[in-house]
Formats: structure tokens, C-alpha cells, sequence
């Protein structure tokens, strides 16, 4: 049984005219221990599945409307918030993108240690200052007994995205989501706390669900990718065979966006037209249709469904394209070259 | 510095010679502000036709030598010279005159554009300023510049919320260019838009920069795009230049320590390549402006320091010969430019 599993599910924020469908059907799996990556850009629903799981949608802003979160069997969706507040910290626990406005700013990090150790684990306020000082060292903060007594604003960028994945941290949880945590930071404190998170999940064997728009962060830390796209995951693959062998258009497309300092220079970008279609008015077709350059008739008509383009008994991958069903089945880009992307920048 | 100063001049159609920019930052419990050196004694010359990328992180004092170069911030101290005008001594009327040769880019495309004012208004509005035209001749000029950088000549009507963060981006840019500018700093054009719709702003202005020969300073903070378009880089931290060469130089031969850290920061979209990689992963962060370390200013974060670094400022120096600068007591040998990317990127 896999750690977490998402079946079909659905979330919806309330609009100005009626609702739009920020998650539409997703489904994904966790295994323990496990890192795996929800990719896309702004506005996909990468963030919105995270919130989900957490249980951080509430009406009337928002609500999940179908599907399971099954955590270690139970359904996340159908608990009580008693029940589900037992399952955050010690189960579930997550890191946000902006450390400044998910720490208390009128708290010292002290106590905000202290205070989910206290909640979560029952430990005395002694036990918990005890354990704070550990974890600090944990995520290599220097000099963390008096760090305790300091407030966020006195720390920097990286020392605070420390402190969240310490207080993510502090209650052991099986599965960590983190949601863009390095994007507002700089690249050499990025590769700081990304470096320790990989060391972390490697240590305490926590599953990682690294929510990012960020293709780099991906390869170095995912064993396993899902692209998601308007709200659906369009591909998923093992970390290498999405960035050797992509199947989507849509992933070409993301790949082929960004200039890589390890490969020659030269050669132009080759960026996806268009823009992502609002949530309010999706085409009928395949949602990635209007934007993609080898669209056929069949891709407006009707929606795509995720299936497995290629599996060997130990991996798979699958994709939400018509052109890349199989040839039998009419697929007119399974036949072509996977690398379209590759070929200019070859090093 | 080997290069002469004569082919210098001939070349740079910009000249900044130690530019210092300094901000009043208020201290709790003090009555008179601290000073807080931004920008300390940059040297930087912008040859004509070039794209220029300026990298570093956050704080590093890009954006501030941006401003100041355009005169937007005024330098503490430090000259500026601007196709053999002097811009830090200038008089209002007469900046204000230079103001159309040399334009801004921005980085918030929501931010820097004004709401009630319809896109031909705004892209109009520097030619009200800086042309003597006519209001027909405005209007063509706003069509044919929106043209230029791919917008419908159709939507010079319609207002900025209709649009979306990329074509945003291309109004600023119009703006730009409208008053035909023979220098342009773009200051993180890219940095707020997603991976798909960056790579068609920098696209955009690769073509605008080969059809136009503008001359561009780019400011980022991602080193992957920045190399893709830029002829020559300049690498700061804490307020100075440490390193500055040719791009493709700068980024197989990096010899300044941080240069190195920097490059090795970025990942690679390739997990083949990422699991090889070994990194040089640098310790702690950088140090407050406000007291920064003496001596060289990496050196709190380096691997290599010694005590002389602590002792003594490091100058912009050319080891090798040619424009590649370093400011470094211990700078990396030069090695063979035939170097696989990803090691230079990787080894230490």
C-alpha cells in the first residue's frame, strides 16, 4: 500500500460567476520514503492538490468536491478536524513557499518549536526546549540554544526556511509536502537547503512531495515526476526517463523553455506559444490543445485521458496526449523523435 | 587592468568608474541613520551594441547600480559617462533630455504599468516627453513599436488588467524602445514570469537586440538565461564586481571562488547530470551590508581565505590578460577552454 494516494480528486474555489475547478481528477501515489515531484507552471493546481491533502481548503473560498486522500489507508477528505489535526505534525506535515508569512512574527522561534512539540507530542515545556535545541542543530543552525530567543524577522531568508523545515521536522512525520520552498531564495542558499532536505528525508526516511515550477529542482531531487497542467496531470514518469524520453508536448515544451549552463551555447529557446487557458474557460479538447504545435483535429473534439505510453515490468510512463497514443490507435507523434528539444543544444 | 585606455573609450558607449551608492537605513534605538553602502567603487564599461548581464544574489547592489547608472538613484560618489556626457554632474533639463537615450525595463510588469492608462497611452506617453510629434505621429509611432515586440497594433485600447504577465512584459518593453534608446538596462525583466513565457521575452529581446543593436545592461539573478544572452558578464556580491569577462570565458574558466559557488548553485535539468554533479556548496549567508567583513568580502563564505584576505581588499585585476577581471588573492588558474561544461560547473 502506497503511503499517500490521491484518487480523482477535485477541488473548487468559489469565482465570481459560479466556481472553477482549480484540481480536476488527480491521482497520484507516495510510497514511504519516497521523493516525488508535482510539477507546472503558476496556476496549474500544483499548490491547490498540496492544500487538499493538507485539509487547507475551506468553505466557502474553496472545497474539495470529489476524490480520496487515502493517508496510510484513511481518507483525509472524510475526517473530522479533530481527527484530522492528529494526522498534521505527526503524519502529514508541510513547509510553505514564504517562511516570513508562515511564522508567527510575534513569537520566537523557541516557542514555536515548542509549541507544536508540545501540542503534537505531549512533552513538557523543559522536554520540548530540549528537542527544539536538537532540532535546530538538526538543520544546521549555528549556535541554536540562543536562537531559540529570536524572532523571524531577525533571521535571513535561508535560516528561516530552516526553521520551517525544523519545525516540519519536529514531530517525525512520514510524508512532508513542501510547496516552492526555495523559490524566494537565492540559488547559492537554494542549493543550501535543498542540499539538507535530501540529506534529512535520506536520514529519517520521510517521503518528500516537492511542489515546484522549477525543472532543475526537480532532477536533482525526484525519483518520480508528475506534470500537471490546467489543473490535470498531463505526465508521469521516472525522474530520468521524463527528461530523456518526454512524451507530452507539453513537457517538450517546458523543457525546451530553459537554457541549460551545461550544454553549448546557441541555439534559440524554443518557447511554448501562448498562455495557460483560465480556469473558467478550459477547451473542450485536450486543455493543452491551443498552445501545442502538433495539434490535430481529434485533440480539440474530446479530452484525452492519462495512459501509459511505453512499460516495461519495473517502470512506466504515462501521458495525456492523443498523439502520443500508440500508432495503431492513430497516434501521429509516437513514431517521432522524443527530443525535439534536444536537438540544437546537444553538448 | 591591461586593457588600454584608449580602445576602452572607443568601444564603451558607457563608462562607470568607482560608483558608490549609499542608503540611510534608521537604527532603533539612534538618532542619526546608519549608512549603508549598496554599491562600493564598481567599475563597469558597456561597449556599444552589447548585452551586458549583471548576476548576483539578492543585496548584491545589481539593481542599485542599475538606477544609479540611469541617474534614477543619485551616486554618492563615482562618474558615470554616457557617450562622453558626464550624467553625475548633468543638469536636470539636460538629463532629462539624455533620459531618451537610455531606458528602463522593469521587473514587475503589474506593478510598473499604470491601470486607468490604455496600452497606446502607455507606450505614447515617453514621446510626449521626449518627441516632438504630433499626436498622429505618436499614435504611429505606439503602432509600430507595439508591432515590434509582438503586440496587436488592434490593442492599443485596451488596459493592462487585460493582459496577461508576458504581454505586460512587452508593453514595458515597448515603452522601452518607443523613444528610440541607444541603451536600455533591464532590471530582472524575466524574473516574474513562468519558464514558457520567459523563454519568449528573452527570445523577444534577443531579436530586439539584433535588429535594433541595442546596447543592454540585463540585470538576474539566473545565470542559465543570462549566458544565454548576454556577450559579457559581470558577477557582484556585497556591492562590488568580483569578477567580469566574455560570457563563454566567465563561465567555463570562472576564477573568482564565488563565480564558481554561483555556477555550481544552479541546477541542472538533468537528473543524470545532477547526480554526478559535486557541488560546491558554500556555508552560511551573506554578511549584513550594514558592517560588511573587511578585506575581501566573500571571505567570510570562502573556502580559500587566508589572511590576507581578511587584511587587505582584493582589486579587479586581469590575471590572464584580456577583459576577463577578477578581484581575488587566490583566483583559480585559467584552465583549457575545452573543458566539459558540467565539470567546470561541478569540481572544485
Amino acid at each position: 500500500m502506497a503511503l499517500l494516494e490521491v484518487r480523482d480528486l477535485r477541488t473548487e474555489f468559489r469565482a465570481a460567476r459560479g466556481s472553477v475547478t482549480a484540481v480536476d481528477g488527480v491521482s497520484f501515489t507516495v510510497d514511504a520514503g519516497e521523493t516525488v515531484a508535482l510539477v507546472g507552471e503558476s496556476g496549474c493546481g500544483k499548490s491547490a492538490t498540496a492544500q487538499s491533502i493538507m485539509g487547507l481548503i475551506v468553505p466557502p473560498a474553496g472545497q474539495v468536491t470529489g476524490g480520496q486522500v487515502l493517508f496510510e489507508g484513511r481518507d483525509l477528505v472524510r475526517l473530522r478536524p479533530r481527527e484530522l489535526r492528529a494526522v498534521r505534525g505527526k503524519g502529514i506535515s508541510m513547509i510553505f513557499q514564504d517562511p516570513m508569512t508562515s511564522l508567527n512574527p510575534v513569537l520566537t522561534v523557541g516557542r514555536q518549536l515548542t509549541e507544536t512539540l508540545e501540542l503534537h507530542l505531549g512533552l513538557s515545556r523543559r522536554a520540548a526546549r530540549t528537542r527544539a535545541v536538537e532540532l535546530l542543530e538538526m538543520v544546521r543552525i549555528p549556535a541554536a540554544e540562543t536562537r531559540l530567543s529570536s524572532y523571524p524577522h531577525q533571521l535571513s531568508g535561508g535560516m528561516r526556511q530552516r526553521v520551517m523545515i525544523a519545525m516540519a521536522l519536529s514531530c517525525q512525520p512520514r510524508l512532508i509536502l513542501a510547496d516552492e520552498i526555495t523559490t524566494a531564495l537565492d540559488v547559492t542558499i537554494q542549493a543550501q537547503i535543498l542540499e539538507l532536505l535530501r540529506e534529512l528525508a535520506r536520514e529519517t526516511r520521510t517521503a518528500l512531495l516537492l511542489i515546484t515550477h522549477d525543472l532543475g529542482v526537480v532532477a536533482g531531487m525526484a525519483e518520480r515526476v508528475n506534470v500537471m497542467y490546467a489543473g490535470q496531470i498531463v505526465e508521469r514518469a521516472e525522474t530520468v526517463d521524463l527528461f530523456h524520453r518526454p512524451q507530452m508536448p507539453y513537457t517538450w515544451g517546458l523543457l525546451g523553455s530553459v537554457p541549460r549552463l551545461d550544454l553549448v551555447r546557441g541555439g534559440k529557446l524554443r518557447p511554448i506559444a501562448g498562455r495557460p487557458p483560465e480556469l473558467s474557460e478550459m477547451p473542450p479538447g485536450c486543455r493543452f490543445a491551443p498552445r501545442c504545435a502538433h495539434v490535430r483535429d481529434t485533440c480539440q473534439g474530446s479530452a484525452p485521458d492519462l495512459v501509459t505510453t511505453w512499460e516495461t515490468p519495473d517502470r512506466g510512463q504515462l501521458t495525456r496526449c492523443w498523439g502520443m497514443r500508440p500508432e495503431s490507435e492513430g497516434g501521429w507523434l509516437s513514431t517521432e523523435d522524443r527530443h525535439p528539444y534536444l536537438s540544437t543544444e546537444e553538448s | 587592468m591591461t586593457e588600454s585606455p584608449v580602445t576602452a573609450s572607443e568601444q564603451a558607449l558607457l563608462r562607470v568608474r568607482d560608483l558608490a551608492v549609499d542608503f540611510k537605513v534608521p537604527v532603533r534605538g539612534k538618532l542619526r541613520p546608519a549608512r549603508l553602502r549598496a554599491v562600493s567603487g564598481v567599475d563597469l564599461d558597456v561597449r556599444r551594441g552589447e548585452i551586458i548581464g549583471v548576476v548576483g544574489e539578492s543585496g548584491c547592489g545589481k539593481s542599485t547600480t542599475g538606477r544609479a547608472i540611469l541617474q534614477l538613484l543619485k551616486p554618492t560618489s563615482g562618474t558615470v559617462t554616457f557617450d562622453g556626457t558626464e550624467l553625475t554632474t548633468l543638469g536636470r533639463g539636460p538629463m532629462r533630455a539624455m533620459r531618451r537615450r537610455m531606458q528602463m525595463i522593469f521587473q514587475d510588469p503589474y506593478a510598473s504599468l499604470n491601470p486607468r492608462m490604455s496600452i497606446g497611452e502607455l507606450i505614447e506617453e515617453p514621446l510626449l516627453v521626449h518627441a516632438d510629434l504630433s499626436a498622429a505621429g505618436r499614435r504611429a509611432k505606439a503602432m509600430e513599436t507595439m508591432q515590434l515586440v509582438g503586440l496587436s497594433a488592434q490593442w492599443h485600447e485596451r488596459y493592462p488588467h487585460e493582459f496577461s504577465g508576458g504581454q505586460r512584459q512587452r508593453v514595458g518593453i515597448a515603452r522601452a524602445l518607443v523613444s528610440n534608446p541607444d541603451f536600455i538596462v533591464a532590471d530582472e525583466p524575466v524574473s516574474a514570469l513562468d519558464v514558457s513565457v520567459q523563454a519568449q521575452i528573452v527570445n523577444l529581446l534577443e531579436q530586439l537586440q539584433e535588429e535594433l543593436g541595442l546596447t543592454m545592461m540585463f540585470i538576474a539573478h539566473d545565470l542559465a538565461v543570462v549566458r544565454h544572452l548576454c556577450d559579457r558578464i559581470a558577477v557582484m556580491y556585497l556591492g562590488t564586481v568580483v569578477e567580469v569577462g566574455e560570457c563563454e570565458d566567465m563561465y567555463r574558466r570562472p576564477q573568482h571562488p564565488y563565480t564558481k559557488a554561483l555556477l555550481s548553485a544552479v541546477p541542472i535539468p538533468d537528473p543524470l547530470v545532477e547526480t554526478e554533479r559535486q557541488r560546491v556548496i558554500l556555508t552560511g549567508d551573506v554578511p549584513s551590508p550594514l558592517s560588511p567583513p573587511s578585506g575581501c568580502r566573500f571571505r567570510t563564505r570562502c573556502w580559500k581565505a587566508q589572511e590576507i584576505c581578511a587584511v587587505q581588499e582584493p582589486v579587479l585585476t586581469s590575471a590572464a590578460g584580456g577583459g576577463h577581471q577578477v578581484a581575488c588573492h587566490f583566483p583559480e588558474e585559467p584552465g583549457p577552454m575545452d573543458q566539459p561544461l558540467a565539470a567546470v560547473a561541478g569540481d572544485r
